[in-house]
Parts: structure tokens; sequence; C-alpha cells
């Protein structure tokens, strides 16, 4: 259980650390978005909420989809002991991005070119999404974009797919997908402030730090957990 | 539909060449910004033919070099009295198509607010009259400036700024994407060869060419294609047949020794800014191309130094 918990709240931080990584790639998609709804939508916050809702409700729910299928795909690993390499795998793929998201490795995003044959065939749906004039729309649209290459979502699947279990994998996909909310729907309200934020190089680098660190701590809280499980033990045993 | 090629395979370019068509259906307004000679025209064309407005005008204004006076009637057009329209402004001349506001730094002060009334609600005000023109035209705007910097020191507005910022399209300089420099290579030699055989590059001149820092980037790289093939057409090239300092780069860029003791650096920069003013009777544009900067990074740095007034 601890472990699960583990799981989902480093794949929220990995999404919400994002922060401008996700708003230098995508802002552009979601100021396209935005600005291409009628005028009276644009203009009133009320009329356009449950648009920019349903964009970020397509693209999470093709983030958990994605969760469910990777982790259903590793999941016979666990019976041979895969998922521990695959832990490590995870943790090494995290302290890249974290590097990547710094500026330390940029050659880190040659590793979007895995998602590109899904992309070749999912974007001329997307297409005929555009421009969304119904929420069933934005959804779609939402949907489509869910697959759009990109380094951090699947560092954030290799984290899902060592959750070893299907369901699992899929909500860490959504705590990730739900994790980088905060950047992408502010940056179609406040998009002028979000993006000087993204292009500030500290703030990269101090975003990029932390998810090293907290592959890191991913790394050993297993083990702070066995040990503190054994103490228990331990203790129980004494007294 | 032929579309004006996007060369190049490293991450960056490849996301922008994902971008390029979702922006494009989108009907936004667009930012374009890099330094000179990155392809933001490329990138407008592309936009424009990616766009439902394709089969119409991509109408390009150079903000830069609209003229001192009737600026304003050159962009808008001029109407009488009852709103007939007596001159037809170049914003109208895309009317269903698109306008691409090249070098949108330099659009003046006063225009920048009518801009930006046109990008909210597509409607004008032209001089002449006081009557509401619509006008739909999709604007695609590019700049080679640092506009927050030109928002800070009150050179252009920052309303407007943050309008064009919605939809942002930032193209790397070439140093940035160096495993694209032989592929763009290869491309412009193909494309100058003009029915001979096209100039071939072995690895180690590949290699030179990664490291020199194309302040002029792709256009310099386009450029210096274009001449070699039409000098030495078809033949494979060594580093001895490219210019002095594109085979030296790291000896070249040393313009200055740094003494053993060091500088005051920002001391330095506002010396050289006062020289650069001093020489050129304070003339701002002289002054920077002195200086081998533009005249808003100038504008920028006198800010910074307190020698604006």
């Amino acid at each position: 259980m601890e472990h699960i918990t583990t799981s989902l709240l480093s794949a929220f931080l990995l999404g919400l650390f994002s922060t401008a990584h996700c708003i230098a790639m995508c802002g552009s998609v979601i100021g396209a978005l935005t600005l291409s709804l009628p005028a009276s939508v644009r203009q009133s916050p009320k009329a356009m909420l449950p648009y920019v809702f349903n964009y970020n409700l397509g693209r999470i729910s093709s983030y958990t989809l994605a969760g469910l299928l990777v982790a259903a795909l590793v999941s016979p690993l666990n019976n041979i002991g895969g998922l521990d390499w695959l832990r490590y795998l995870s943790v090494i793929f995290m302290i890249a991005m974290g590097l990547y998201l710094a500026g330390w490795l940029p050659r880190f995003a040659h590793i979007e070119k895995i998602g590109t044959p899904i992309w070749r065939f999912l974007q001329p749906l997307g297409q005929k999404c555009l421009p969304v004039k119904s929420l069933k729309q934005a959804f779609a649209f939402g949907a489509v974009w869910g697959w759009l290459p990109c380094g951090l979502v699947y560092a954030a699947l290799v984290m899902a797919a060592t959750s070893g279990d299907v369901v699992t994998g899929g909500m860490t996909m959504l705590a990730f997908g739900l994790g980088t909310l905060p950047a992408v729907m502010g940056a179609g309200l406040f998009v002028g402030f979000l993006s000087s934020i993204a292009r500030n190089i500290w703030f990269r680098r101090a975003a990029g730090i932390l998810i090293i660190v907290m592959a890191l701590a991913v790394l050993i809280t297993p083990y702070l957990l066995l040990q503190d499980h054994t103490q228990h033990q331990y203790n129980s045993e004494v007294h | 539909m032929a579309l004006p090629e996007l060369i190049g395979q490293s991450p960056v370019i490849t996301h922008i060449q994902r971008l390029l068509p979702m922006i494009a259906l989108s009907d936004a307004s667009v930012l374009i910004s890099g330094e000179t000679g990155t392809g933001k025209e490329l990138i407008a064309q592309t936009l424009h033919q990616l766009s439902r407005r394709h089969d119409k005008s991509l109408v390009t204004i150079n903000c830069a070099a609209l003229p001192l006076q009737d600026a304003e009637v050159d962009l808008f057009g001029r109407a009488d009295a009852n709103g007939e329209i007596i001159e037809t402004g170049r914003l109208l001349a895309g009317e269903t198509g698109s306008v691409f506001l090249d070098e949108v730094d330099a659009l003046p002060m006063a225009l920048q607010a009518k801009v930006l009334r046109f990008l909210e609600a597509g409607e004008c005000q032209l001089p002449g009259s006081h009557k509401l023109h619509i006008i739909d035209a999709r604007i695609i705007a590019a700049t080679s400036a640092n506009l927050p910097a030109l928002v800070k020191a009150g050179q252009f507005r920052a309303d407007l700024y943050y309008r064009l910022q919605v939809v942002p399209v930032e193209l790397p300089p070439l140093r940035e994407r160096k495993d694209d420099i032989g592929l763009l290579a290869t491309y412009f030699a193909n494309q100058f060869a003009r029915g001979n055989a096209p100039l071939r590059f072995d690895k180690a001149l590949i290699q030179q060419l990664q490291k020199y820092a194309w302040p002029g980037n792709v256009r310099e790289l386009s450029n210096l294609c274009q001449r070699l093939s039409l000098l030495m057409p078809g033949k494979l090239l060594r580093s001895e047949d490219l210019p002095a300092e594109m085979q030296n780069p790291a000896k070249c860029a040393t313009v200055f020794q740094l003494p053993d003791d060091g500088i005051d650096l920002a001391q330095l920069e506002l010396d050289l800014i006062e020289q650069a003013l001093e020489k050129t009777a304070g003339n701002r544009s002289k002054a920077a191309r002195l200086l081998g900067i533009s005249r808003d990074t100038l504008l920028y740095r006198m800010q910074k130094y307190g020698l604006s007034e």
C-alpha cells in the first residue's frame, strides 16, 4: 500500500515539477486552442472553463489509458522479478529527465521518437476536431493531444510500468496527469506570466533538480520502508 | 499541397513540425520568435499554407520598413467621413487570408494599440472615418528582438505582447541544433546545384561547420552553400575551402584577450556604448551597428546603464 501511495505521489509531483516543460512544449497548443474558441466563449471564463476542462480530461484520459496498457504489457515480468530492474530503469529515466529539464542533457529529447509512429496515426484525427466548436470535440482533441510525443510522459509511463499492476499503472498516469493540470490549465488563463517563468533558467534548473532528488527518494524509499518494517517486526518480537 | 520545407531532425525542430499543423488550423494569431536567419518567414508561410486560408493571400508587412509618415494609412488604409474606403491598407489586402507582421517589435507605439484592438476584435477604425471596419485576416507576427525587455523598457506595449505571446513558436538558433547542419547543408547544396552536380561535404567539414557559431543562422549556411555552389560546383568540399572564420572558429572568436587580472565587464560595456554614441553623434541606429547589436538591444542596454533620457 505504501508503495502505491509513493508511486502515485511521485507521479503527481513529477507532473507538477514539470510546469516549465509543459508550458514550453504545449504552451502554443493551449494558446491556439483557447484563441480558436468562438469569441463569445473566450470572453467569458465561465463559458471557457468547460472547454479547457474537457481538453485536459481528454489528455489525462489518454495518459491513464497508456498507463493501463503499459502496466498490462509488463505485468508478466512481475513473476520473474523483472520489476526491480524496471524500478532502477525508472529512476535512471527520471534522473535523465531532471537533467534534461535543467538544460544539462538536451539529447534526452530524442526519446520522443518512440511515440512518432502513434502520433503519425493519430494526428489526422486531431486535425479533424479543429476548430473546436463543441465540448465533445474538445475532449476528442485532448485525447489525441495526450499522445503527442513527450519525454516527460514516457518517464511517467516507465514509473507506471513499475507498479506491476494494471490498475495502479493507470492510476499512476492519472496522478501524473493531475500533476500537470495546474500548468496546462493555468497556461490558458495566465499565459504571459507562466511563459516568462518557464523561460527562466533557474526555475527550470530547480525543477530538474527536484525531479532528480525525487528519483533518488523513489530509489531509497523501499529500503526505508523495509527497514521500518524489520524494525517493527523486531520490536514486536522483543515485547 | 506543396509546403515550404522545415528541414531538421533535431528534437526541437521535430516538435515544431508536429505543432504547426495544430496551430495553423486554429486560426489563432501566432508570435514567431528567433534570431535573425532562423526561418521565421518560412514558419509563417508554412502556417498559412497549412491553414484553411491557404488558397487566399499571405500579405507580408515589414514593420521596420513602414513609412515614418502615414504608417497608419499604409497599414489600415483610409476612409471618408461616411466610412467608405478610399485607400486600401495592407491589412485589408490580407482580407480572408493571413497577414505576416515581420519585425513586429518595430511597430510604432501609436499603432500598437490599434493592432491590439484589431487582434482582439478583428475591427479597426480607418483614418478619416469614425466607423469601425471589420477585417477578417489572421495575424502571424515575428520578431528577433527580446520583446519582454522592450516591454520593460517601455518600448513595446505589454498588452500587445501578452496577446501575441498566447501562441508562441520559438525557433532555436542554428548553434543549438548542430545535428541538423549536415542535413541542411546537403539540402542547400541540392537546391543551389541548378542542374549541375551538387556540392559534397566530407565528414570532417561537417564537424568543422558544427563548431562554428553561425550568428546568421540557417540563412548564413544557405548563403555559404550558394556561394560555394557557384564557385566550386560538384566539388567534394574540405575544411580548407571554407572561409577563414569557419576554419578556426575558436581562434577567430577571440577578438579581445582577457587580461590575467580580469576586467569590469559592465564598465567595459558602458564605455563601449558611450564611445559608439559619441562616434555617431548620438545616432542610436548607427551606434548599434558599430557595436554589432540591434537597435532594440542597444536601447535596452542604455536603459540598463541609465543612458537614456
